[in-house]
């Protein structure tokens, strides 16, 4: 409750200081004020815009995520368990990884044009490293001596990848998909941002070129609501998918 | 020595033998980095029998397991088990070591079942199965808690019922009581006993403790290190029905400790603080 008021508190003194400070101490041009921008942002709600445009990148979002989390997990696993060729592709997929994603832009452009595709494809690329590093680890962490001992009662590969290597490695490709998540909308609107007619990113960079200062401000809050709603997804789906972890936990305070 | 106990000793040598390791040794890395791992080891194990390994560190005991259990090949020599070469990953042989290996996401009774899963027991035969592991190793109150929620004697005990539950004929245990508290190991140690006689399981113990060695084993290997080789091998000759609790002041165990850390003492004084 005083953690909420406190919350509360700062955020008011913010709103506050920076609607003083338009126009007095800094030109509107520069900082806009909050009223303005939450004008602009009732304006965007009432109209559709916003929706129109949180759709898209939410989708661009949601399919690259998707895309590149399958991809990564898949790769993950495959390479986690065949070590030796692990060992020859790793310099291949060290130098991919050291590659500055942005720098691919202009080729997916090339490839998929300016539309949803090339968004996609962009997301996916920077999902797909961060989710396949992570279950690789995940895997790569499994204790071989536990794998040697069921080897030894006669598991089969497939026995071991579904009853131990995915369920041990599962916390880890969560990670994964925790930390890509919010990178999947960086990259959806970074996307947006180097070539689009439409989209979140899209409205952030044409809002910028007419000078609208409000507009900028106004899809900056789009784009933290689009993230906190994907966090809270995400939080949700993690506790679905490992309800022993829970009950450890439990165990744990009951103590 | 009083007559029972050599009685009983003599029980097992009618026994057939079961592991035989003739002149193996094991090679790690190439040349020139080779790093010779034991050297020349020759061992009949009778079926039954429950043979305890001590040395210093590094001396190929875990090797010497490894290769048995079909994990890697021996560079030179033979390894034979109920009569034929090893066949690696035949389910025949059940591994136990000092970490627990439980699966966390699985209640006490479904990693016992782990290896009638694999043997595809259909589920109501697993049940059966698991159900009297569990009343065999005290484990029925705990068939519904996680391995987080146990203690590590109860840990052991799930490990040592999934280790039935596997039924191999031939157990390697790799120091599996090391981390445990001494009255708990104790417990433990007359559990293994127990268990090991009445399914009359071939045991293979690794251990540091040398009291454990000669509580446990009917044989005790005793290892020289770099290259492992086998420096002596001490008849036990205690009875095979032994009480572990009251083992402590019988003069033959303590006639035979002595004899073992005599044997020992070199090997510990001449590894220094490498």
């Amino acid at each position: 409750m005083r953690l909420l008021l406190a919350r509360s508190i700062i955020l008011i003194a913010f709103f506050g200081l920076w609607e003083f400070a338009s126009g007095r101490w800094v030109a509107p041009i520069f900082i806009s004020r909050p009223t303005l921008v939450f004008q602009t942002f009732g304006e965007w709600v009432m109209d559709g815009t916003l929706f129109f445009h949180a759709a898209i990148t939410a989708t661009e979002a949601f399919v690259g995520f998707f895309v590149g989390s399958v991809a990564g997990v898949v790769a993950g696993l495959v390479l986690g368990r065949c070590v030796r060729v692990a060992e020859v592709v790793e310099p291949f997929i060290r130098g991919f990884y050291s590659l500055p994603k942005l720098a691919l832009a202009p080729l997916f452009i090339l490839w998929f044009g300016i539309g949803m595709n090339m968004k996609v494809a962009f997301t996916a690329t920077i999902v797909f490293f961060l989710v396949f590093l992570n279950t690789y680890t995940g895997v790569r962490n499994v204790s071989r001596e536990l794998i040697t001992i069921l080897k030894l009662m006669g598991a089969t590969e497939q026995y071991l990848l579904r009853r131990v290597v995915i369920p041990s490695a599962i916390t880890w490709m969560f990670a994964g998909l925790r930390i890509s998540a919010p990178y999947a909308l960086v990259g959806a609107v970074v996307a947006e941002l180097v070539a689009a007619n439409r989209g979140l990113g899209y409205l952030l960079a044409s809002s910028a070129g007419q000078f609208d200062t409000a507009g900028v401000f106004a899809a900056l809050v789009g784009i933290v609501l689009l993230a906190a709603l994907l966090n809270f997804a995400v939080g949700l789906i993690e506790a679905k998918s490992m309800p022993w972890r829970k009950s450890g936990e439990m165990s744990g305070l009951a103590i | 020595m009083p007559d029972v106990e050599h009685s009983s000793g003599t029980v097992l040598t009618g026994r057939p033998p079961f592991v035989d390791f003739s002149h193996v040794s094991k090679n790690f890395g190439f040349e020139p980095n080779v790093v010779e791992a034991v050297r020349d080891i020759s061992l009949t194990i009778r079926e039954g029998e429950f043979i305890t390994l001590v040395g210093p560190s590094g001396c190929g005991k875990s090797t010497l397991l490894s290769m048995l259990a079909g994990i890697y090949a021996p560079s030179a020599g033979q390894i034979t088990r109920a009569g034929r070469p090893i066949e690696p990953f035949s389910g025949q042989v059940g591994y136990m070591t000092q970490n627990d290996h439980l699966l966390p996401w699985r209640t006490v009774a479904q990693n016992i079942a782990v290896p009638l899963e694999i043997r595809n027991l259909s589920s109501r035969e697993a049940k059966l199965r698991t159900d009297e592991l569990m009343r065999f190793v005290g484990l029925v109150d705990f068939a519904k808690s996680y391995p987080s929620q146990l203690s590590g004697g109860m840990r052991k005990r799930t490990v040592l019922a999934r280790l039935l539950a596997q039924d191999a004929d031939t157990f390697l245990l790799d120091e599996p009581f090391a981390a445990l508290d001494a009255q708990l190991r104790l417990r433990l140690q007359i559990e293994l006993r127990r268990i090991t006689r009445e399914l009359n399981k071939t045991t293979l113990f690794v251990t540091h403790d040398l009291e454990e060695a000669i509580a446990l084993g009917d044989r005790c290997v005793v290892f020289s290190p770099r290259p492992g080789t086998i420096k002596r091998i001490i008849e036990i000759g205690l009875p095979r029905d032994r009480d572990l609790l009251r083992l402590r002041h019988d003069p033959a165990y303590i006639a035979l400790t002595t004899q073992l850390w005599d044997e020992m003492a070199p090997l510990i004084e001449s590894e220094g603080d490498r």
